[in-house]
């Protein structure tokens, strides 16, 4: 993977929703850049809406669905759908999570996470050169992901499983704050500590959102405002690191856009604060 | 100890089956997730279902998501394409109809294929035309122009 400075900075920007389709345009000055869900881009109007948002500003390519974590392997009709959005949209990077949704068969229709072993790495690993193969030359980054419960057999901590799939795979990190803030509240752990435990060197990408406790758990559920706490994550991080993209997330209880732009505007003048 | 194969094949047969069936607490919580979060994106795409069901929406929800578990790029539509066509044959005339209307609008928007995988809905493009009777529902979609449907409200 190239170093993280010699890839574009790019700022802040929102991952994309229909609903915001003019919004998006007609405040595309006060973005640094949009990111697109892969998965949502289905048939030629899809790919139409692709091109329309590709003239407007700069585009990244987000995956749900490859499901990098599968014992049994990528699914090639997926592979090849978003190698195709690939060389529509030519992103400077891609990222999909480190997670599987599908396995033998069954679409879970959720990141569900793996259990931290060697044996899960080197699955990421085998999977992500079968991605890797189909859109080459474009650095792939990898993103943590929130859970609530864990499968069993662990055999390291999550800090030191996320650092051996990204060394591993010899990826770069998609750091989701949120995700961070999540898991450190429901689990219990420091979430600086686990911060510092991962290859910072490699951190691209941050993803913020806010979610709502129910029934004494924390959901990630993108559907509030980014909460305090992934903010001072986000403060911590952008004095050690060289990212080169925010991504403010919401899929749930949409708000106005101008409400969404506020945070763009809180997160670029921290990234720019301290780029390097 | 299972191999990750088979430790994920177990996953997700526990996570998409009945929650209520689950012995595991967290597993329980995370499949009551899973499918309260089918259950609002499939609202979404039916929404006269929706409104016709009321209170009896979730449980009929529950049924339906307990025994199918959809699959491909539009998870979402195939699920409530799936749920419409069960509830298009209901007991219940009015959700019968309300279906029948919502299933109307999806196949305007989206072609299901009988085969699962990635590709299974895909976005309709073309000439389409349907009618359909009880209530009748005229279809029509020509490439160029904003979609149609023409229903009778008896």
């Amino acid at each position: 993977m190239a170093a993280v400075a010699e890839l574009p900075f790019l700022g802040a920007g929102v991952s994309f929703r229909p609903e915001w389709r003019w919004d998006v345009i007609r405040h595309r000055a006060e973005l640094g850049l949009l990111e697109i869900i892969a998965d949502d881009v289905v048939g030629p109007a899809g790919q139409r809406e692709l091109l329309l948002l590709r003239d407007a500003l700069p585009l990244l390519l987000h995956g749900i669905g490859l499901s990098l974590g599968s014992a049994d392997g990528l699914d090639p009709a997926r592979v090849d759908h978003f190698a195709q959005l690939v060389e529509i949209v030519r992103p400077p990077w891609v990222s999909e999570h480190i997670a599987f949704t599908r396995v033998a068969g069954v679409d879970i229709g959720h990141l569900t996470p793996l259990p931290f072993t060697r044996e899960a790495i080197d699955t990421v690993a085998r999977n992500v050169e079968t991605l890797r193969s189909a859109v080459p030359n474009v650095p792939i980054l990898l993103e943590n992901i929130a859970y609530t419960f864990l499968p069993p057999g662990q055999e390291m901590s999550e800090a030191e499983f996320v650092r051996g799939v990204i060394t591993t795979c010899d990826c770069g990190l998609l750091l989701d704050l949120e995700n961070v803030h999540a898991n450190a509240r429901n689990h219990g752990y420091d979430p600086i500590e686990y911060l510092e435990s991962l290859p910072l060197e490699r951190a691209v990408e941050v993803h913020l959102a806010g979610g709502v406790e129910h029934d004494g758990i924390y959901a990630d559920t993108h559907s509030r405002p980014v909460p305090e706490e992934s903010w001072t994550l986000l403060q911590w991080l952008v004095t050690r690191t060289s990212l080169r993209a925010v991504i403010i997330e919401r899929d749930n209880d949409l708000p106005r856009f101008e409400e969404l732009l506020t945070e763009v505007s809180r997160a670029s003048r921290m990234l720019h604060a301290h780029a390097r | 100890m299972p191999t990750l194969a088979e430790l994920q094949a177990s996953l997700a047969q526990r996570l998409t089956g009945d929650p209520a069936a689950e012995t595991d607490p967290t597993l329980s919580r995370a499949a009551r997730a899973l499918q309260h979060k089918r259950m609002r994106a499939v609202a979404q795409l039916l929404p006269r279902t929706r409104k016709v069901a009321g209170p009896e929406w979730s449980q009929l929800f529950s049924q339906h998501a307990a025994g199918y578990t959809p699959s491909g790029l539009l998870y979402h539509v195939d699920d409530a394409w799936e749920f419409g066509l069960a509830q298009a044959r209901s007991s219940n005339r009015a959700i019968r109809r309300a279906a029948r209307l919502d299933l109307a609008w999806l196949n305007l928007r989206f072609a299901r294929s009988p085969n699962r995988g990635a590709q299974r809905v895909r976005e309709r493009t073309g000439f389409y035309f349907s009618v359909t009777v009880d209530p009748i529902v005229v279809s029509l979609r020509v490439p160029g122009r904003r979609p149609r449907v023409f229903a009778s409200s008896r």
